[in-house]
């Protein structure tokens, strides 16, 4: 399975939530938001990768 | 003298907006605005980088501040709402500074995809203040199109190179019943002031606080500078003559 995230492919060789890639990362869900298939995921609904999928996980930087 | 600010119904407390990107190190931010003054602060969006740990600005920016996202990266009104949408589901509010820009040698704001962006933005409820090339046909557009204040460039972004835009902006200032906020290029306090005594309602300063020096006493410096160019507008600045004025009596010489 292939899934898109930021812009760079992952494979997958088994199911994988979003929680749990966000855990394997050590990424806290409170501090970015993520936009799944270009949709913004509402709070903290969880759900599993399927291939194809395109992921963004965005925070809040510095800028001016 | 009663003399408010009131941008998206909210009443500011300084007319310094700061920029938060390119400091050495974040944790002198809440340095930075303290010494300033400034209440609305700007941020970005980005990508999580998944193969770092990240500093969260956030952690950084008091409380009580007002924050405004840009939409940096934008090169569309398409690509600028998506962000402005992001960034309000993020949590950072209903403030979007609009920024769209597809020239990377100058970062010259698009004012055709930023009226569109704020036409856009506005009827979803946001406060938008776009940040433009100073137009007054654009301004006026922008206005009709609901945003809450103007951004004209005083110069490229980051360049410190001041006001250079100085006559279009005092244009917009005289024509544009909306706050104009002076935004990019501003290098020096004695520019932002200079801004301020023309009439802008405010400043937007980053580069050449966080490439100062001494980027925490560059920030009391452009709090004071902006007081003091507010305070010389309200004042009403003096006649200019071609010819000397005394000052002291003509009178009573000592012979």
């Amino acid at each position: 399975m292939t899934v898109t995230i930021n812009g760079k492919q992952e494979i997958f060789d088994k199911d994988i939530t979003l929680n749990e890639f966000l855990n394997n990362k050590g990424i806290n869900r409170n501090t970015v938001v993520i936009e799944y298939n270009m949709e913004i995921l509402d709070g903290d609904n969880d759900l599993t990768f399927k291939d194809g999928d395109n992921i963004e996980i965005l925070r809040i930087v510095g800028g001016g | 003298m009663e003399d408010k600010l009131i941008i998206g119904g909210k009443e500011l407390t300084s007319r310094l907006f700061v920029g938060t990107g390119k400091y050495a190190n974040d944790n002198m931010i809440p340095d930075i605005i303290e010494n300033s003054g400034a209440q609305v602060i700007t941020v970005a969006i980005r990508r999580v980088d998944l193969d770092a740990k990240d500093d969260n600005i956030i952690n950084h920016i008091p409380k009580q501040c007002q924050l405004m996202p840009n939409t940096s990266g934008a090169r569309t009104a398409e690509e600028a709402v998506r962000i402005a949408t992001l960034s309000r589901a993020m949590g950072c509010g209903n403030w979007i500074k609009i920024e769209v820009i597809s020239d990377n040698k100058y970062l010259l704001p698009d004012n055709y995809e930023t009226i569109k962006a704020t036409e856009i933005l506005a009827n979803k409820g946001f406060v938008v203040l776009p940040y433009m090339s100073p137009n007054l046909m654009d301004a006026r557009r922008m206005r009709d199109a609901g945003a809450a204040a103007i951004m004209p460039f005083g110069a490229p972004i980051g360049t410190n190179k001041g006001l250079t835009t100085k006559e279009l902006v005092r244009i917009l200032i005289n024509e544009i019943d909306l706050p104009i906020v002076v935004d990019a290029g501003i290098g020096k306090p004695s520019e932002a002031c200079e801004a301020m005594e023309m009439g802008a309602a405010a400043v937007l300063v980053n580069t050449a606080i966080a490439s100062a020096g001494d980027p925490v006493l560059m920030a009391k410096a452009f709090g004071d500078a902006v007081r003091a160019g507010r305070s010389a507008y309200l004042s009403g600045t003096g006649a200019v003559s071609d010819y000397a004025v005394a000052s002291s009596p003509l009178t009573g010489f000592l012979r």
